[in-house]
């Protein structure tokens, strides 16, 4: 009933669960003190002995009670809030940071709108937790001692009786709990679902309307929601047996216990006023377990969310070595690499290749040739290779993640930006760049003129850069990479997909950059890596051909092949005066 | 709740509006038109009607249940009573026994009520979703651009998972607060009228006075909260998606930190919402409390008078002090109210948000057609071939004759602008039937936008955009539909085996339609490489794809579509030239019966098309 790793997580938060429930037991105190002094009145108006100074002191009792009753609920309210709004910021720092160490890789371990759900909906969950469920769990057992200990001077009989009753309760919820928990992992798991499946669906829509099959897919999801409300009723009747028993041991034991005080009142037991005092106490003894248990389904949304959390924070870690690169420039070497995404399909089957330090050294072949797993590879961004890789002379499993970013920068096709503006898009590479570097840089990839007609640095992006085109957030994202000054370059395809001029601007700032960096290239456009010092030819994850673009044509090989076919293509019909 | 008219702009205002709201985020454009608790209550209530004999049952069932609740202590206090008057022992015992029924009674009609409640809320749940993705699928793709997703994944799940509160513990707990408070003020007045006058003061102030003041409060606080909770959950996708990137430059912590910050503000306006929940329970048991005790000090005094006896102390102060639970229920709702009400008011405007373009559905469209064959009627008897070809068309069904009498597309002297950027102006251009027709331009001269407003996502401002010879704005969307094919710059693709996303070109395709598309867009020899085949599943984000295999099944879904059209905007931008040869080649081919759009910044790809039209900035040049 209490995660104890959950707790031990958020320790900060137990003073002020204590405090919630300090307050709420001095409330019940004044209630039990109210109760006494009215029965108190009560008796004395049955045996018609009121006096005034019975009647002043009950009112300036009862005074008293309504101010620290008013005061316990304030207080009360502010540390139940105190204990949880701390949990929603931890724990979200907790998974973030998790997930920065699974690093690039994260997407095969956990999918990322289940991180998104846990970590927001799933972390609000535990709020309830913390705030509400843990101070009541410990109240709902102080509380009908408390009235225990005061009321057994009354009657005796009644009294036991009551606190047989209660752990009833306890003993209904976790017979309950037993069956609910299976359900609700899940409810969980589909309630994640049916927000993966609109989020895809939503980003496909413009493709589903399209071809008209927006309507299946709404079929589609209208089902998984049928579905998701036939789970959700069955835990709900799940928690509503629970409730139904709860409410009859609840009242059930409290109308035994009012009617045992009722009976020894009638043989003259007891008096009117200790009788009285019992019937309207009975059922406190009761309603604090039984709120427990309304709370106690919430709380268990939020613990079946905090296994998701755990499950995630349990993920294992990638290993990183410790060894720090030397600063200037720096050479690649690979030899003999294999690596495999899956154990039958091996996508290197033996890499041999060295990039001089300085040098300009281009990969190419077709899509699927294992280019990108190279790059993949250098940034460790896919692990688990076999062979020998070694970078400025350190071998790259031993060198330290953080500070192999800060010498390898990786810039894809699909290279992301934030949402928010350029200068924090830029800044991202140098945090203290100057405004004439960050302009000198989008000068460089000529983005400087369009933005200069937006805001400025201060242009906001939307979400994915939604608002710009292609070729400039690929742009953006080279200018960001430039900003970084770093000793190696890797280029994946960067200037694909895009038009002419961004491809040939940012093929001139990769030639430029060439110059005094070490550059590896990544195109299937030939001509882009005519220039390379050194050109690797690619094929089914071994390297076919490699020398310089003249050596590759006089190979006559699949190189110049290639080459030979991009370029009748390209230069297809180009006599041919065009019909406009 | 005056504002309730505003929403009612003029339509000329909102259709400029909107290609500015489309980009400002949901919450946002909801905020700017709020209308009152009671209306988006009306329109949400309005969707009970189906429902209602379940709902009477569980306002019947849970008035019963609180009255078993409340009559459990005032029976203890009838025994002492009868215990002290009569000192007989046989109405007693029964007054026990029917305690014990009562308080077994209690509990099943709690779970009888609240079944009741969620089977209605669940039951609408469903057709809320349902409608929100209905709506969506009317908005898009012109009113989606640029709008939050992560927004929009917090809208359908927090928000309608929100309105559950509304329909499972509102609006009966509502009902069944009046009609418990009215038997109870009936029941105490049976004693004396002023005691049941004070009993009916106190239900008001603690059900009606302290949640409206405490809802007025509350209500914008509410919004912002869900508003900013829906940002941040945009953030944390942002951050998740961009993992790489904050990795590459070593920003974690930094990310981490605004995320913290982020969250902190959040939790400051919870404190704020915190506060106002403490305030308003304080004061609900402040009220309590005062009227049990005025109960007790006003029977007391008729006590005195001799205007009641001992029982009616006893009874009235015991029901007084027990009976609030119906009304409190809806004192603390009133704290979720308005966070539900904030939900339900993003749901419902964006269930009411107009399309850019309505559609037109074939119904309207005989109307329409039969409008114009009247008015030529008189003049020949020789309906056009094109009215020919759509009603035949409608009579099979919406199964259009495809191919053989297609006419081409024209764009005439179309003028387009977003808000005051123009991207098209005064452009005309006629697409042959059969042939395959180049635009080619740098980006941002307007080929995609020309291609868009051929698919009919916008009107145009000025001119006329017609396909197969009739205005698209009068064609059925249908119809339409039928007519094109859309490759577009990035292939989206689904969370589902490769088979099922090329055929989502044309739904329920045979396995060999499929294999056949797959051929043509050349993707087939990829995809029986796979270990799966057509079966293999698309890995999150199509990520395992490379952008050329992605656009490649793009390609296929559109020779699976077979239409007469097929509009291209750059597709083979991101292919390398010798995918791109076989593509180009392969829609050469089908070109002999096809009508093609190849919309690019590429020369190379200009270089197979029968005609190319040079774009730039919204002009042939």
């Amino acid at each position: 009933m209490i995660k104890t790793r959950l707790v031990g997580l958020l320790s900060h938060a137990k003073k002020y669960i204590v405090y919630t429930i300090l307050w709420q037991w001095a409330a019940l105190l004044s209630q039990v003190l109210a109760v006494l002094s009215i029965t108190d009145l009560l008796e004395k108006v049955v045996y018609q002995n009121v006096t005034t100074a019975a009647v002043e002191r009950t009112i300036i009792t009862l005074i008293f009670v309504v101010i620290v009753r008013f005061v316990c609920e304030r207080m009360g309210a502010r540390s139940s809030y105190l204990a949880c709004v701390d949990v929603k910021r931890i724990l979200r720092e907790k998974i973030y940071e998790k997930m920065l160490k699974l690093g690039a890789s994260y997407n095969e371990q956990v999918s990322s709108s289940e991180v998104v759900q846990v970590s927001t909906e799933g972390v609000e969950q535990l709020e309830t937790y913390f705030g509400k469920y843990l101070p009541q769990l410990f109240y709902s057992l102080i509380a009908p001692v408390t009235l225990f200990v005061i009321l057994s001077r009354v009657s005796l009989k009644a009294s036991v009786i009551l606190l047989i009753c209660v752990p009833l309760i306890p003993v209904s919820i976790v017979a309950v709990q037993k069956i609910a928990k299976k359900l609700l992992d899940k409810y969980w798991s589909i309630y994640t679902g049916l927000g993966d499946s609109f989020l895809e669906n939503l980003q496909g829509l413009t493709t589903l309307k399209i071809y008209q099959a927006d309507q299946q897919k709404a079929d589609e999801m209208d089902m998984e929601s049928q579905n998701f409300r036939r789970i959700t009723m069955k835990v709900l009747t799940m928690q509503l047996n629970s409730t139904s028993v709860m409410d009859i041991v609840a009242y059930g034991g409290a109308a035994i216990g009012m009617a045992v005080a009722v009976s020894e009142f009638l043989k003259g037991n007891i008096s009117i006023s200790g009788t009285l005092c019992i019937v309207l106490l009975a059922s406190e003894f009761f309603l604090p377990l039984r709120l427990l248990g309304s709370f106690f389904h919430i709380a268990m949304n939020g613990m079946a969310a905090s296994d998701k959390i755990f499950k995630i924070l349990d993920l294992p870690e990638p290993q990183t070595g410790e060894k720090i690169l030397p600063d200037g420039s720096l050479d690649i070497s690979f030899k003999n690499v294999h690596f495999a995404y899956e154990e039958d399909r091996e996508i290197l089957k033996g890499i041999d290749l060295y990039l001089p330090a300085g040098s300009f050294v281009s990969l190419v072949g077709e899509s699927g040739c294992g280019k990108s797993t190279i790059a993949g590879i250098i940034s460790a961004k896919n692990r688990g290779f076999t062979g020998e890789i070694t970078i400025g002379g350190v071998p790259l499993s031993k060198v330290k993640e953080t500070n192999l970013m800060r010498h390898v920068v990786l810039v894809r096709h699909n290279s992301y930006l934030f949402k928010g503006t350029v200068e924090e898009n830029l800044r991202m590479a140098k945090p203290d760049a100057t405004e004439a570097e960050m302009k000198e840089v989008l000068e460089k990839v000529n983005l400087l003129g369009f933005l200069q007609t937006q805001d400025g640095l201060q242009t906001k992006l939307l979400e994915k850069a939604g608002n710009l085109s292609g070729g400039q957030c690929q742009r953006l994202a080279i200018a960001r990479a430039l900003l970084k000054d770093s000793a190696v370059y890797i280029f994946d395809e960067a200037a694909s997909n895009i038009d002419v001029e961004s491809e040939e601007l940012i093929m001139e700032v990769i030639h430029q950059l060439a110059r005094t960096k070490t550059v590896l290239l990544i195109s299937h456009r030939l001509a882009n890596v005519v220039n390379s010092d050194q050109i690797y030819f690619l094929k089914d994850g071994e390297i076919k051909e490699s020398g310089k673009h003249e050596e590759l044509m006089q190979l006559n090989g699949e190189y110049r092949h290639l080459y030979d076919n991009q370029m009748a293509l390209e230069n297809y019909g180009k006599e041919e005066p065009l019909d406009v | 709740m005056s504002d309730t008219n505003k929403k009612n702009m003029p339509k000329s205002t909102v259709q400029k509006k909107m290609v500015n709201e489309s980009t400002a985020s949901y919450g946002a454009a909801a905020t700017k038109k709020r209308r009152s608790a009671i209306s988006i209550m009306g329109s949400l209530i309005g969707l009970v009607k189906p429902l209602l004999h379940i709902m009477l049952a569980a306002i019947i069932l849970g008035t019963a249940g609180y009255l078993c609740a409340i009559f459990l202590t005032i029976l203890a206090g009838q025994v002492i009573v009868h215990g002290l008057i009569a000192g007989g022992t046989g109405s007693v015992k029964t007054i026990i026994t029917v305690m014990i029924i009562i308080a077994v009674l209690r509990g099943i009609l709690h779970y009888a009520e609240q079944y009741c409640n969620h089977f209605i809320a669940f039951k609408l749940l469903a057709i809320i979703r349902y409608k929100v993705f209905a709506a969506l699928r009317k908005l898009c793709p012109a009113k989606l651009e640029g709008r939050d997703k992560g927004n929009l994944i917090s809208i359908i799940t927090t928000d309608i998972e929100l309105l559950e509160v509304f329909y499972a513990h509102t609006i009966s707990p509502i009902a069944i607060a009046t009609l418990t408070s009215l038997i109870m003020v009936i029941f105490i007045g049976r004693y004396h009228w002023l005691t049941g006058l004070l009993a009916l003061a106190a239900y008001m102030i603690v059900g009606i006075v302290i949640p409206m003041w405490n809802g007025r409060r509350g209500s914008q606080m509410g919004m912002e909260f869900r508003t900013n909770f829906g940002e941040l959950n945009s953030f944390v996708l942002d951050s998740l998606r961009g993992l790489d990137e904050t990795i590459q430059y070593d920003q974690g912590e930094k990310r981490k930190e605004q995320m913290s910050e982020r969250s902190r503000s959040l939790a400051g306006m919870q404190e704020k919402l915190s506060k106002m929940e403490g305030a308003q329970r304080s004061f609900t048991n402040l009220v309590i409390l005062l009227a049990s005790f005025g109960m007790l000090a006003l029977t007391v005094w008729l006590y005195g008078k001799g205007e009641i006896g001992f029982e009616g102390i006893l009874t009235c102060t015991i029901a007084m002090m027990g009976s609030f639970g119906p009304v409190v229920s809806l004192s603390s709702l009133s704290n979720n109210l308005n966070q539900t009400l904030a939900s339900g008011e993003r749901v419902l405007s964006l269930l009411e948000e107009t399309p850019m373009v309505e559609e037109i559905s074939e119904d309207m469209h005989i109307k329409m057609t039969s409008e114009n064959m009247s008015a030529i009627s008189n003049e020949t008897d020789d309906i056009t071939k094109n009215e020919k070809n759509i009603l035949s068309g409608i009579s099979a069904g919406g199964e259009m004759c495809r191919g053989n009498a297609f006419s081409g597309a024209e764009a005439n002297n179309v003028t387009f602008a977003y808000e005051n950027e123009t991207i098209l102006d005064d452009y005309s251009l006629k697409l042959e039937p059969g042939k395959i027709t180049g635009i080619h331009g740098a980006s941002g001269s307007g080929k995609s936008t020309l291609l868009k407003l051929l698919m009919r996502f916008w009107d145009v401002n000025e001119g006329s955009v017609s396909v197969d010879g009739e205005d698209v704005r009068k064609i059925p969307t249908r119809h339409l539909r039928d007519m094109e094919s859309y490759v577009t710059q990035e292939t989206h693709l689904f969370h589902d085996s490769i088979a099922n996303n090329i055929a989502v070109g044309s739904p329920g395709a045979s396995r060999e339609a499929i294999i056949e598309a797959a051929k043509k867009a050349s993707i087939h020899d990829f995809i029986m490489k796979l270990p799966k085949g057509y079966d293999t599943e698309v890995g999150e984000l199509g990520d395992t794809l490379s952008g050329g295999e992605k656009q490649r099944i793009g390609i296929a879904r559109a020779f699976l579509h077979d239409s007469p059209l097929i509009l291209m905007d750059e597709p083979t931008s991101n292919l390398d030239s010798l995918n791109e040869g076989i593509i180009l080649k392969s829609l050469r081919e089908a070109a002999e019966k096809k009508t093609i759009v190849l919309v690019s910044h590429r020369k190379s790809t200009m270089n197979i098309v029968d005609t190319v039209f040079e774009m730039k900035d919204g002009r042939i040049s």
